[in-house]
């Protein structure tokens, strides 16, 4: 059939697109539009509709119900189509019944594209918005039920969290062993206030090597040393109006360590090239698992900086002087897992949880929530027996005694240095390469460790 | 030999749960962070590999893909979109209760228009879950509830991505 004069006039319109279906929903008559709006570059006359058109595969009852006079119109509002720019077009499809009978079917694609872009934009916002304000919402909300535990010393953190929550630049020392939670204390101490939409800025003082340290920290002026291309803020600044957390400070090297001390007398602070002051208003947390005092009689951390660090001083105990606490935690990974893993357990066998309880938690809460993740992985029945937990640490008594065998030394002798060098990869593979962690645990200063793998040329 | 079937299914959440997000790493295998609202539908297509069904025939499914933008209840030509599916992904976003609370109503949409279309629930964005949230165990009450299957997932690391439409693709395969 020929489309009539005046339809084609009727539809020549720039934003119209039309075909025209027979009985099987074949196309016998399109416009130009038709095809460009459907990216299609031939003719498709005697195409079946689905073949060019994706979206109305599965519309064949519908268009079924049309033919038997059952609907007379169906529309598809706002069908996008990715244009080669990777813009996006939008389209109103509608069908039509019509009179006649060899093409009773009369498709109108609409490009409504400038006005569906405008309701996309406003659409964007208010859901950016929406998001935004759900997001301060959930951290304020959910990170307090994160400290789980019902014993005395997890009921004082929780205290103290709120007290000093609520004083915008209050300067905090988190103490406590790795695995503790002293990051999570961190992030609960920033949002459980006011502040709690602003940033959050946390730097592991160990995981940076020291020669950047000072440019994360305090930024740089273009041309303050070499490579300085452009300018850069430092994180102090980045933490303007929110909380600075300085993880494992006790790993600050000396220098920094003076300059960290004139910024917290003074808060203010110059980038490096710079001679501007600059001032910023943050709340100051800083965390270590080293003992500081100790540090300090070794002159490896200045005492004057401590005091001005630890003006609240929170001490997160181990896990295993938390008693009953490790089980609560361990329930609420068995739940947390049981979604993982779509398991049902329901419960922690008596001699297993005797067997939690017994045992020194070296890792604490990050090594009770490996061994109950493996528990789960390897549990069948609805309950957590103590030969489903694992424990990957040895109790004291037995470190000491695996000792006493590693220092017996075999008749045929040994060579020292092939025990050092192992040792220096041992400590390294446990620190995820961090040499100031890898120090740590041989008990020797980041210089001695240092000269130690340049010797054996293990770096 | 085997027989290729396409079928419609649709993808339902609040917005900003990761649909066009699933879709993308599904389909593309891409993952971007931006997020950028939809509006209206975005059909994509995606050969699935072979099944075998309980009769011994290999089917593989053309999947038509309708990422569906977070619905308005109330615009009766937006559930236009449903008609002709073969089933349904319906997605919460495990960092956002809320996300969860509109599954019903959206499924009592759905089912009214396609009554006999299968169901799977997803939990995506598994990979900002925060421990201790319930939003996971709500997700596994409203699967239980519903009889349908459900997944946690990522579309950032694509984490049971591929699994989540197997899923569906094989539970469609199964009623054949």
């Amino acid at each position: 059939m020929i489309i009539p004069k005046f339809v084609n006039t009727a539809f020549s319109d720039h934003l119209i697109g039309y075909a025209l279906l027979d009985n099987v929903f074949r196309i016998t008559e399109h416009n130009r539009n038709f095809i460009k709006f459907l990216n299609l570059h031939d003719n498709v006359r005697e195409k079946q509709l689905v073949e060019i058109m994706p979206e109305a595969i599965g519309l064949e009852q519908i268009l079924q119900e049309m033919l038997d006079n059952e609907r007379s119109i169906f529309t598809l509002p706002q069908v996008n189509r990715f244009l080669k720019d990777q813009q996006i077009a939008y389209y109103n499809i509608t069908f039509y019944t019509t009179s006649l009978t060899d093409t009773p079917v009369f498709v109108i694609i609409y490009d409504i594209t400038e006005e569906t872009r405008l309701k996309q934009q406003l659409t964007q916002q208010k859901y950016e918005i929406e998001l935004l304000e759900g997001q301060s919402f959930l951290q304020g909300r959910t990170l307090p039920n994160s400290l789980l535990g019902n014993s005395e010393p997890i009921r004082k953190i929780r205290d103290m969290v709120q007290h000093v929550a609520q004083i915008p630049k209050a300067t905090i020392f988190l103490n406590g062993e790795s695995g503790t939670g002293k990051s999570l204390v961190a992030r609960l101490i920033h949002n459980g206030n006011a502040i709690s939409t602003r940033p959050f800025v946390e730097i592991n003082c160990a995981a940076i090597p020291e020669t950047l340290l000072e440019a994360e920290l305090f930024g740089y002026e273009k041309g303050a040393f070499t490579n300085a291309f452009t300018s850069k803020p430092g994180l102090l600044e980045e933490a303007d109006g929110g909380t600075l957390f300085l993880d494992e400070i006790g790993d600050l090297p000396l220098k920094l360590q003076v300059k960290l001390l004139s910024f917290i007398e003074s808060r203010s602070f110059r980038r490096l090239g710079s001679t501007k002051e600059l001032q910023v208003n943050i709340k100051l947390i800083s965390a270590s698992n080293r003992n500081i005092i100790e540090m300090i009689k070794k002159n490896e951390f200045r005492e004057d900086l401590f005091y001005r660090l630890n003006v609240v001083n929170i001490n997160l105990p181990p896990l295993r002087d938390t008693g009953q606490d490790i089980i609560t935690i361990a329930r609420n990974f068995i739940g947390m897992f049981n979604i993982d893993f779509k398991k049902n357990v329901q419960k922690l066998s008596a001699n297993a949880e005797q067997k939690l309880l017994n045992y020194h938690w070296p890792g604490n809460v990050r090594e009770l929530r490996n061994v109950i993740e493996r528990a789960m992985i390897f549990a069948s029945g609805s309950e957590i027996t103590s030969q489903d937990i694992h424990l990957y640490h040895l109790s004291p008594n037995e470190e000491n005694a695996t000792i006493e065998k590693i220092l017996n030394i075999p008749p045929e002798g040994i060579a020292f240095e092939e025990i050092e060098r192992k040792l220096l990869d041992s400590a390294l593979e446990m620190a995820n390469g961090n040499q100031s962690k890898a120090a740590r645990l041989l008990h020797l200063s980041r210089d001695a460790f240092r000269y130690r793998l340049e010797k054996y040329h293990v770096i | 030999m085997t027989i290729q079937i396409n079928r419609k299914i649709c993808l339902l959440g609040m917005y900003a749960t990761g649909k066009t997000s699933l879709i993308r790493r599904y389909v593309h295998n891409i993952f971007d962070e931006k997020y950028l609202s939809t509006i209206g539908v975005n059909v994509s297509q995606k050969l699935l590999p072979p099944l075998e069904t309980s009769n011994n025939k290999i089917v593989q499914f053309n999947f038509l893909i309708w990422d569906i933008e977070g619905i308005d209840r109330n615009n009766k030509l937006q559930k236009n979109y449903y008609a002709g599916s073969s089933g349904a992904i319906v997605v919460g976003d495990l960092t956002r209760k809320e996300s969860f609370e509109v599954i019903n109503g959206l499924l009592s949409d759905f089912s009214t228009i396609c009554p006999e279309a299968l169901i799977v629930l997803a939990g995506n964005k598994k990979d900002l879950l925060i421990e201790n949230t319930d939003h996971p165990q709500r997700l596994k009450e409203l699967a239980a509830q519903k009889k349908a299957d459900y997944l946690l997932t990522s579309a950032k690391t694509g984490e049971n991505v591929d699994e989540l439409f197997l899923l569906l693709a094989h539970k469609i395969k199964d009623k054949l």
